[in-house]
């Protein structure tokens, strides 16, 4: 068995396919629900080190507080960074490629992620602004934002 | 926004798909190759303890020894072995998060913890046992194995149908 012999290599196909949900939380509920009903986009700002989180969370990283002070935000932002995807996966709702990243909307202090869209992948860059464009029907996903196009400017 | 409205609470439908392929390593390998080609398990032998490991593996789980890949250490199991314990899988009521499969309300046939012979105190093997109720499955119980047919043997472990019980 240990002779050195060329030996046939098995590979495994294997897949994975998990349906599940989650419960949003009352916090980033709000979130959504705002996008939904109202097309806004909802932040939540920390009493003690005024930090604005979007999206929402209960509670301060960095101090740890009780948060509950909701605040409206930007439908416009700055990007921060970015990556382009070149292959598409199955549970991916767009089709490669397509650029994603993490935008710092206006009157925030941390970052939101979504699809850069409109824009030739090849010239989205950090620091360019940009703004959210909604679907028409919406049902309470942060895919009711369908992505942010480019607003103009720099920042 | 800040005024305590009554709160409506989302769910987020999600769904995860992925699909990859995976070699086995060199061990692993060439036991896949040894159960679809002669119905042979083989197991691997800590040359410092002498603890037998299956599935085979380069690095003794002991004492973190190298397992060389040489004859000596090889060890063909026999083709019986000793049931140590079975269990029946009874909470799978949600989609499996290692394989997103629902059981919808299937009952599962248990699994068995065997020792192959040619095993030491090291050796077990968890598998598929064919008879259904764990009330006749019982330690020390012999088992063997029920092999596919040579056309339906593709290298993995589902080329063994199941355990089932033999008298001796």
């Amino acid at each position: 068995m240990a002779q050195k012999t060329k030996e046939e290599i098995l590979v495994g196909e294997r897949d994975f396919d998990s349906i599940f949900s989650y419960d949003a939380g009352a916090v980033r509920s709000r979130f959504l629900t705002e996008i939904r009903d109202n097309r806004k986009l909802t932040g939540i700002r920390c009493p003690q080190c005024n930090l604005v989180y979007v999206p929402p969370r209960s509670v301060c990283l960095k101090c740890f507080a009780n948060l509950s002070d909701f605040v409206e935000v930007g439908q416009a932002g700055t990007l921060t960074t970015y990556s382009i995807v070149h292959r598409s996966e199955p549970f991916c709702p767009v089709a490669a490629p397509f650029a994603y990243g993490i935008i710092r909307l206006d009157g925030a202090d941390t970052g939101l992620v979504h699809f850069i869209s409109e824009v030739d992948p090849q010239k989205v860059h950090t620091g360019m602004r940009v703004k959210a464009v909604y679907k028409e029907e919406r049902v309470g996903s942060i895919l009711d934002i369908k992505y942010f196009k480019p607003a103009g400017g720099e920042k | 926004m800040n005024q305590q409205t009554a709160q409506e609470y989302v769910r987020v439908p999600h769904r995860l798909t992925a699909r990859w392929r995976e070699p086995a390593g060199i061990y692993v390998n060439r036991l896949f190759l040894s159960m679809r080609d002669k119905k042979q398990l083989l197991a691997i032998k800590c040359p410092k303890c002498g603890a037998v490991w299956f599935p085979p593996e380069p690095v003794c789980g002991r004492c973190k020894v190298r397992i060389e890949d040489k004859e000596d250490n090889w060890v063909k199991l026999g083709n019986r072995g000793t049931l140590l314990a079975a269990y029946h899988v009874t909470g799978a009521r949600e989609v499996d998060p290692s394989t997103g499969w629902h059981p919808a309300g299937q009952v599962f046939n248990p699994i068995g913890f065997i020792r192959p012979d040619g095993g030491n105190e090291w050796t077990l093997l968890a598998h598929v046992m064919e008879e259904p109720d764990t009330t006749n499955l019982k330690p020390g119980t012999r088992v063997e194995p029920v092999w596919k047919p040579r056309n339906q043997r593709t290298g993995t472990m589902q080329d063994i149908k199941f355990w089932r019980i033999v008298e001796e």
